[in-house]
């Protein structure tokens, strides 16, 4: 005679084949998807909240009565990008772009903001970047989490629930990189600025001017003439170094024998932080006007064009500068000293270009 | 024992399993993605005898900028370095 559990065993087994055959078992599997994403929203969320409270209280510190509207602003301001059907002249319209949504950004910022620095006024501008970029990704999740609802559509869910893990790992950078860039503590990005003022530190300064909130030293290395570019510190600030690399090779009319970029570059897995690599190109990771630029000019006159890495991941190249990229800067500037004395005579002109943001760094 | 009391213990035994899978998928989800205890220092240099101090970062300590004496020769202090170290907790 059949017990309890053969009957329970013959419902459980009915039930199964009823789903599987409706359909239901992937609705299920839906909801939970469903739930799961909707958790990690929340957390995004949370993460925006916390991100527009700490730059509200910032403003409020500085005098803006009511920071809320602005804030507001920003988190949903953007940028067209230029038709690229038709390329020609695509980087001066997109130089443009760039340059108005910076300006837009500053004016703005220098109106409602007239009594602080221009140090702490760009902490507050790339501030407003990160949780603006933050807000961009819980809307983008948000969209799809709901259109995946609204239509049933399990593929769109199961997609996004397999790009979340990835989702909230480059979520969690930005949060983390919010510190920073509110404090002013250089980051992972700052390494070439870093080493850039190492090089100035170290050698005998000529003359010094800012263009375009670009400094350009000129400085004496044994025996030859190097200029070293870099972002105008200690604000957050990348500067134009492809502009005033381009604007300082035809005044000295071509006669450069060596140019060096060095930057940040994101790792591949398995590679190490602050691992130094060489190569030839321009190393700059701007959307196209300043490495353009770079390249026009060293190429019109034959100038050989050299790039120095230091890898790392985002996290660490937007998160406080680890111990072990802030000592990869010091073997990089030897490398960048080899680089010099291999591949220059005794009164060569070299320019160096320490890229990235110079955050903390002056 | 009968063939009742064993099917009797698979029953629980899956049930069991299917319960353990949902907890564990329910408090991933519900879990925050874990942050690295990270403490960030200033690095200072005497500006003449060299002597290097680590001291833990202050707001306001800016690379370049001139902070204290030196406990060795009494001459001021650079800020040559801020960097963050990593906690690691131990087991």
């Amino acid at each position: 005679m059949p017990g309890w559990t053969d009957y329970i065993g013959q419902i459980i087994f009915i039930i199964f084949m009823i789903m599987l055959f409706t359909g239901a078992n992937q609705k299920i599997q839906m909801k939970i998807w469903a739930y799961d994403i909707r958790n990690k929203l929340n957390i995004i969320k949370s993460y925006v909240d916390e991100g527009r409270k700490r730059i509200e209280d910032a403003m409020r510190r500085f005098g803006v009565k009511e920071p809320s509207p602005i804030v507001s602003k920003y988190l949903e301001f953007f940028v067209i990008e230029p038709v690229d059907k038709e390329p020609i002249d695509i980087i001066r319209r997109l130089d443009h772009l760039i340059r108005t949504r910076e300006n837009v950004y500053r004016d703005t910022l220098a109106r409602i903001l007239p009594s602080i620095g221009k140090h702490e006024r760009s902490l507050l501008e790339s501030s407003l970047e990160i949780v603006g970029a933050l807000n961009s990704v819980y809307k983008t999740v948000r969209h799809y989490l709901l259109l995946g609802e609204k239509h049933n559509n399990w593929i769109l869910l199961m997609q996004l629930e397999f790009l979340m893990p990835e989702i909230m790992r480059i979520v969690d950078t930005y949060r983390r990189a919010l510190d920073p860039f509110m404090t002013g503590k250089p980051v992972g990005d700052s390494v070439g600025p870093l080493l850039a003022y190492r090089f100035i530190e170290k050698n005998k300064v000529l003359s010094k001017r800012v263009i375009e909130d670009t400094m350009v030293v000129e400085t004496w290395f044994e025996g030859r003439r190097v200029y070293v570019v870099k972002a105008e510190g200690p604000g957050s600030n990348v500067g134009k170094p492809g502009k005033v690399i381009a604007s300082l090779v035809e005044e000295l009319n071509g006669n450069v024998d060596l140019v060096i970029t060095v930057d940040a570059a994101l790792k591949l897995e398995g590679e190490e932080d602050g691992e130094i690599a060489e190569g030839v190109g321009a190393a700059i990771g701007d959307p196209g006007p300043e490495k353009i630029a770079i390249e026009r000019a060293t190429s019109k006159y034959g100038i050989p064009l050299r790039a120095l890495v230091i890898k790392m991941g985002l996290q660490e190249a937007l998160c406080t500068m680890k111990k072990e990229l802030y000592e990869a800067v010091d073997r990089a500037l030897e490398y960048v000293e080899r680089l010099i004395r291999e591949n220059t005579r005794e009164g060569a002109t070299v320019i160096i270009a320490g890229i990235g943001n110079t955050i903390g760094v002056p | 024992m009968d063939g009742g009391e064993d099917y009797t213990f698979i029953v629980l035994f899956a049930v069991m399993i299917i319960v353990a899978v949902l907890l564990q998928i329910y408090m991933e989800m519900k879990k925050k993605p874990k942050e690295p205890k990270t403490i960030v220092k200033t690095l200072l240099e005497c500006t003449k005898c060299r002597k290097r101090e680590e001291t833990n970062y202050e707001t306001g300590d800016v690379i370049g900028v001139l902070k204290k004496k030196c406990s060795k020769c009494g001459n001021p202090m650079k800020i040559i370095g801020i960097y963050s170290i990593e906690i690691k907790e131990k087991r």
